[in-house]
């Protein structure tokens, strides 16, 4: 998490620096970042090591860099404020909180619970499929002719295509071909798409009932 | 005004393209067929009216080249009006990319292609339903047939309509998009395609980025996966509502001979054989046959002429040219045209690719890289023009060599010209061995030595279609007229010029000069190494050079069959002609044009010195 304490710091000296940058003490800072203090003055000691922030007489400067990443983590702030006030219709004030833990990674775990919250129950479950338990079988595990159901895809920023004709979580295929090097050809929605064995392999599947 | 044909690949784009326009660009049975923007101008009702061809898509928010040529098209030169061609046996699927297109806002008429074969398969489509749906007019047509076509251009030009079709989107993104559009003002377009990292706004992307991170993270899904899972969950709801109850296809398919190991690889190396066997006996009859008629009828009166002699060599390198030209390469190629058009439409290149993709594999390509190298039989240039949408540099650089190498049909010419018809059938079947060991040899060690990822192939199965004749027949046609409008007459105008030079002595001089590496490498006349240098301008060109410069278009006269062989075998291997060089140039830069012509001179020269050696 001290990362996210030292993008916090960054955010607070730049909101709180103001227009004539004049520097911010370690109390200002401790007060607008939501941790400790201890580890809001280690996470200073960082960024001072880093490069990000400098001392000037009682409190800190934004260095150059540093700015550039304290506007950068301010408006991914801003935008992820905005995305979660339109999710939930909650009141701004709320949201600008959530985004403030947000915006660093939670664990999956809060953001599913929190996501349930949102959502209601069963909504959101569908389109989760294979986060409960781990798939097991790959396209390659099945034999010709069975017809399977896909339940998550690996890698695929570097195969959209499969996406694009519609092998998608949740969709059933037919497993045409299967030669003895592992090519496939499967049919998805009518059509025969032909399948090198490692891009075969990508595909988690199970038996459709 | 402009139309512009968009559609997944292998709808029946460019055959509409070419029925509306009169022109007549690439059809064939195998997605990817157009790979690059094609246009074309009718005249409806004395409009004038710009049509517009793009490659085939899946989506148009995808990351390959030509999705990304045809994204570009419609955000920066908007036509006025999008005809999108469906293909009415593969609805739910092509229906996923209309409703992107959707989202374009441009006026848009539904062609749905290929309904003869949905008729075929028992498919009934409420087209009523489906334009209702839609909010825009459709025209059903069945292009091989030329059934309906006429209702496209007055539909576009009169009913298009801008669908108000939206898909409804999972709530983070809609949340998402709104954001975007709050905080960047930024279209609905814009903001869905911010979210899946498309886009040149710099500011806009960041922002998409966070909260694409921040969908992720909730989901385990990015959001283009849950976009595509939304948009392809509509596509269904759609084409439930339109589709009737289909009848089960009981028909025999093919593909379960095609695409067994056994008895599908058999059937691919007997396809290629008696392509080749064909094309020879075929050829060489029909070049039996002209050439004779040809020297009894035109060459032995003109000879007997008896003009003064500056005139009867100039007159004499012509009716050579014309003779080695049209009476050789013409019906021959025709052929070969007709054989490669057959197997293009059938759509049996995309079964040879899948079994062939192990092999690939090995050569550093996918199975994929099969359809380039097929149409390098054809002709190199368009062949290199669609290895250039291969996904990797290490890839399309392998590709080049190995496409290069591949005898074109120029150069199966100097193969049937020469070593089929003067030496013989084997002989001439062993050119193409060699050169099949060395397109292996070379893939390999090229795979070896240059470094980079590999990827698999995804590759859609054409539909197994009976060729149509006279699609088959116009193709061949289309390829041939550019053999006899463009290169016959550069033939001939440069066997003027040999015969000119020839007259002067000038060819005699520079024999003298490169005889010594010819004679003491190749073991070929002199003559031989001059047409050679000639073939790279184009490959015919090697064998009417040396038809010119022997005087006599019966070359076992004047070479012996090993000298032929020889001459043979380094003419196919050496050196791309100037048009590949061009192409290879502008797709794979100077440097992959470089090394490719020094490695295929090297070998060339290598071969053929080689083959003296053996031979003695
Ligand atoms: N049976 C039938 N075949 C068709 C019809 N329209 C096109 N074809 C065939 O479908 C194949 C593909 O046609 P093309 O026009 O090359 O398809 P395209 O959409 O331009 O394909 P790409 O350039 O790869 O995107 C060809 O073999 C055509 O002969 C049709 O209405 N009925
Ligand atoms: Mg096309």
């Amino acid at each position: 998490m001290s990362s996210s304490v030292r993008e916090d710091c960054l955010e607070a000296i730049l909101a709180l620096s103001g227009k004539d940058c004049r520097p911010v003490s370690e109390a200002e800072v401790g007060g607008a970042v939501e941790a400790d203090t201890a580890e809001v003055m280690a996470a200073l000691r960082t960024l001072v090591t880093g490069g990000d922030i400098t001392r000037e007489g009682e409190g800190y400067m934004l260095t150059p860099q540093g700015k550039k990443t304290a506007e950068s983590v301010f408006r991914k702030h801003r935008v992820l404020e905005c995305f979660l006030s339109e999710m939930l219709g909650m009141d701004t004030g709320a949201a600008s909180k959530e985004a403030c833990v947000l915006e660093h990674g939670v664990s999956d775990e809060t953001i599913d619970r929190l996501s349930t919250y949102i959502q209601g129950p069963g909504r959101h479950r569908s389109m989760r499929r294979g986060s409960g338990h781990r798939p097991r079988h790959t396209l390659l595990d099945f034999a010709e002719g069975d017809t399977v159901e896909v339940t998550m895809i690996r890698c695929t920023g570097k195969n959209r295509r499969l996406m694009d004709l519609g092998v998608i979580p949740g969709e059933k295929i037919i497993l045409q071909r299967k030669l003895g090097n592992n090519a496939v050809v499967v049919t998805v929605k009518g059509a025969d798409i032909a399948l090198s064995p490692e891009i075969a392999s990508t595909i988690f599947a199970e038996k459709a009932a | 005004m402009k139309c512009a044909l968009v559609g997944n690949p292998s709808v029946g784009k460019s055959l509409i393209f070419n029925q509306l326009t009169g022109l007549g660009v690439e059809v064939s049975n195998y997605p990817g067929t157009t790979v690059e923007l094609q246009q074309g101008k009718l005249c409806y009702r004395r409009l004038p009216l710009e049509v517009v061809d793009l490659p085939g898509v899946y989506s148009l928010d995808g990351d390959s080249q030509e999705e990304e040529l045809v994204r570009s098209y419609l955000v920066n030169e908007p036509p006025d009006r999008v005809i999108a061609v469906l293909d009415a046996t593969r609805m739910e699927r092509n229906l996923y990319l209309l409703l992107q297109l959707a989202e374009y806002k441009i006026p848009t008429v539904v062609v749905l292609n290929m309904i003869d074969e949905a008729m075929e398969q028992g498919l009934s489509i409420d087209q009523g339903k489906l334009s209702e749906l839609l909010g825009i007019p459709v025209v059903e047509t069945a292009a091989s047939l030329g059934q309906n076509i006429d209702r496209i251009v007055p539909a576009a030009m009169h009913d298009a309509a801008v669908s108000d079709l939206s898909v409804p989107y999972t709530p983070e993104i809609e949340a998402a998009v709104r954001s975007l559009e709050k905080l960047y003002g930024a279209p609905r377009l814009a903001a869905l395609q911010a979210l899946q990292g498309i886009g040149h706004d710099a500011p806009l992307l960041e922002g998409a980025q966070a909260i694409a991170t921040e969908i992720e993270a909730r989901n385990h899904m990015a959001p283009g996966q849950i976009i595509a899972a939304n948009r392809h969950l509509y596509a269904r709801q759609i084409s439930r509502e339109v589709i009737g109850a289909r009848e089960p296809d009981r028909h025999f398919s093919l593909d379960r001979l095609l695409t067994k190991s056994f008895p599908g690889i058999p059937i691919l190396c007997a396809v290629l054989l008696s392509m080749l066997i064909v094309v020879f006996t075929a050829g060489s009859f029909l070049e039996g046959l002209i050439v004779d008629a040809f020297s009894t009828f035109v060459i032995e009166p003109f000879s007997a002429l008896g003009l003064p002699p500056l005139l009867h060599a100039l007159g004499m390198a012509a009716l050579l040219a014309i003779v080695a030209g049209l009476g050789i390469a013409f019906p021959f190629v025709f052929i070969y045209y007709i054989l490669l058009s057959i197997v293009e439409d059938s759509g049996y290149l995309t079964r040879a690719a899948f079994l062939a993709d192990r092999a690939m594999h090995s050569l550093g390509l996918h199975g994929g890289a099969i359809i380039p190298m097929v149409m390098a039989f054809g002709c190199n240039v368009p062949a290199v023009m669609a290895a250039g949408q291969l996904r990797t540099t290490r890839e399309r650089t392998i590709a080049a060599f190995l496409i290069t190498m591949v005898p074109c049909s120029a150069r199966t010419v100097i193969i049937t010209g020469i070593v089929a018809a003067f030496v013989g059938l084997g002989a001439a079947l062993s050119v193409y061995l060699i050169v099949l060991v060395l397109v292996v040899l070379t893939g390999i060690i090229l795979a070896r030595s240059i470094p980079g990822g590999q990827y698999g192939m995804i590759l859609e199965m054409a539909p197994l279609r009976r060729p149509d004749a006279t699609l088959v027949i116009k193709k061949s046609w289309q390829r041939i007229k550019e053999f006899l409008f463009i290169a016959m007459p550069l033939l001939l105008a440069g066997s003027i010029v040999l015969g000119a030079l020839d007259y002067f002595g000038w060819v005699a001089a520079f024999s003298e000069a490169v005889s010594p590496v010819s004679e003491g490498l190749f073991g070929l006349p002199a003559e031989a190494t001059t047409a050679l240098l000639f073939g790279i301008l184009r490959k015919e060109m090697a064998f009417e050079t040396l038809a010119v410069l022997a005087g006599t278009a019966d070359l076992a006269a004047v070479m012996s069959a090993v000298q032929l062989y020889t001459f043979a075998v380094i003419s196919v291997l050496f050196v791309p002609c100037i048009s590949t060089i061009a192409v290879l140039l502008k797709e794979m830069g100077a440097k992959v044009t470089t090394m490719v012509s020094a490695y295929t001179i090297a070998l060339g020269f290598f071969v053929g010195a080689l083959i003296h050696l053996i031979t003695g």
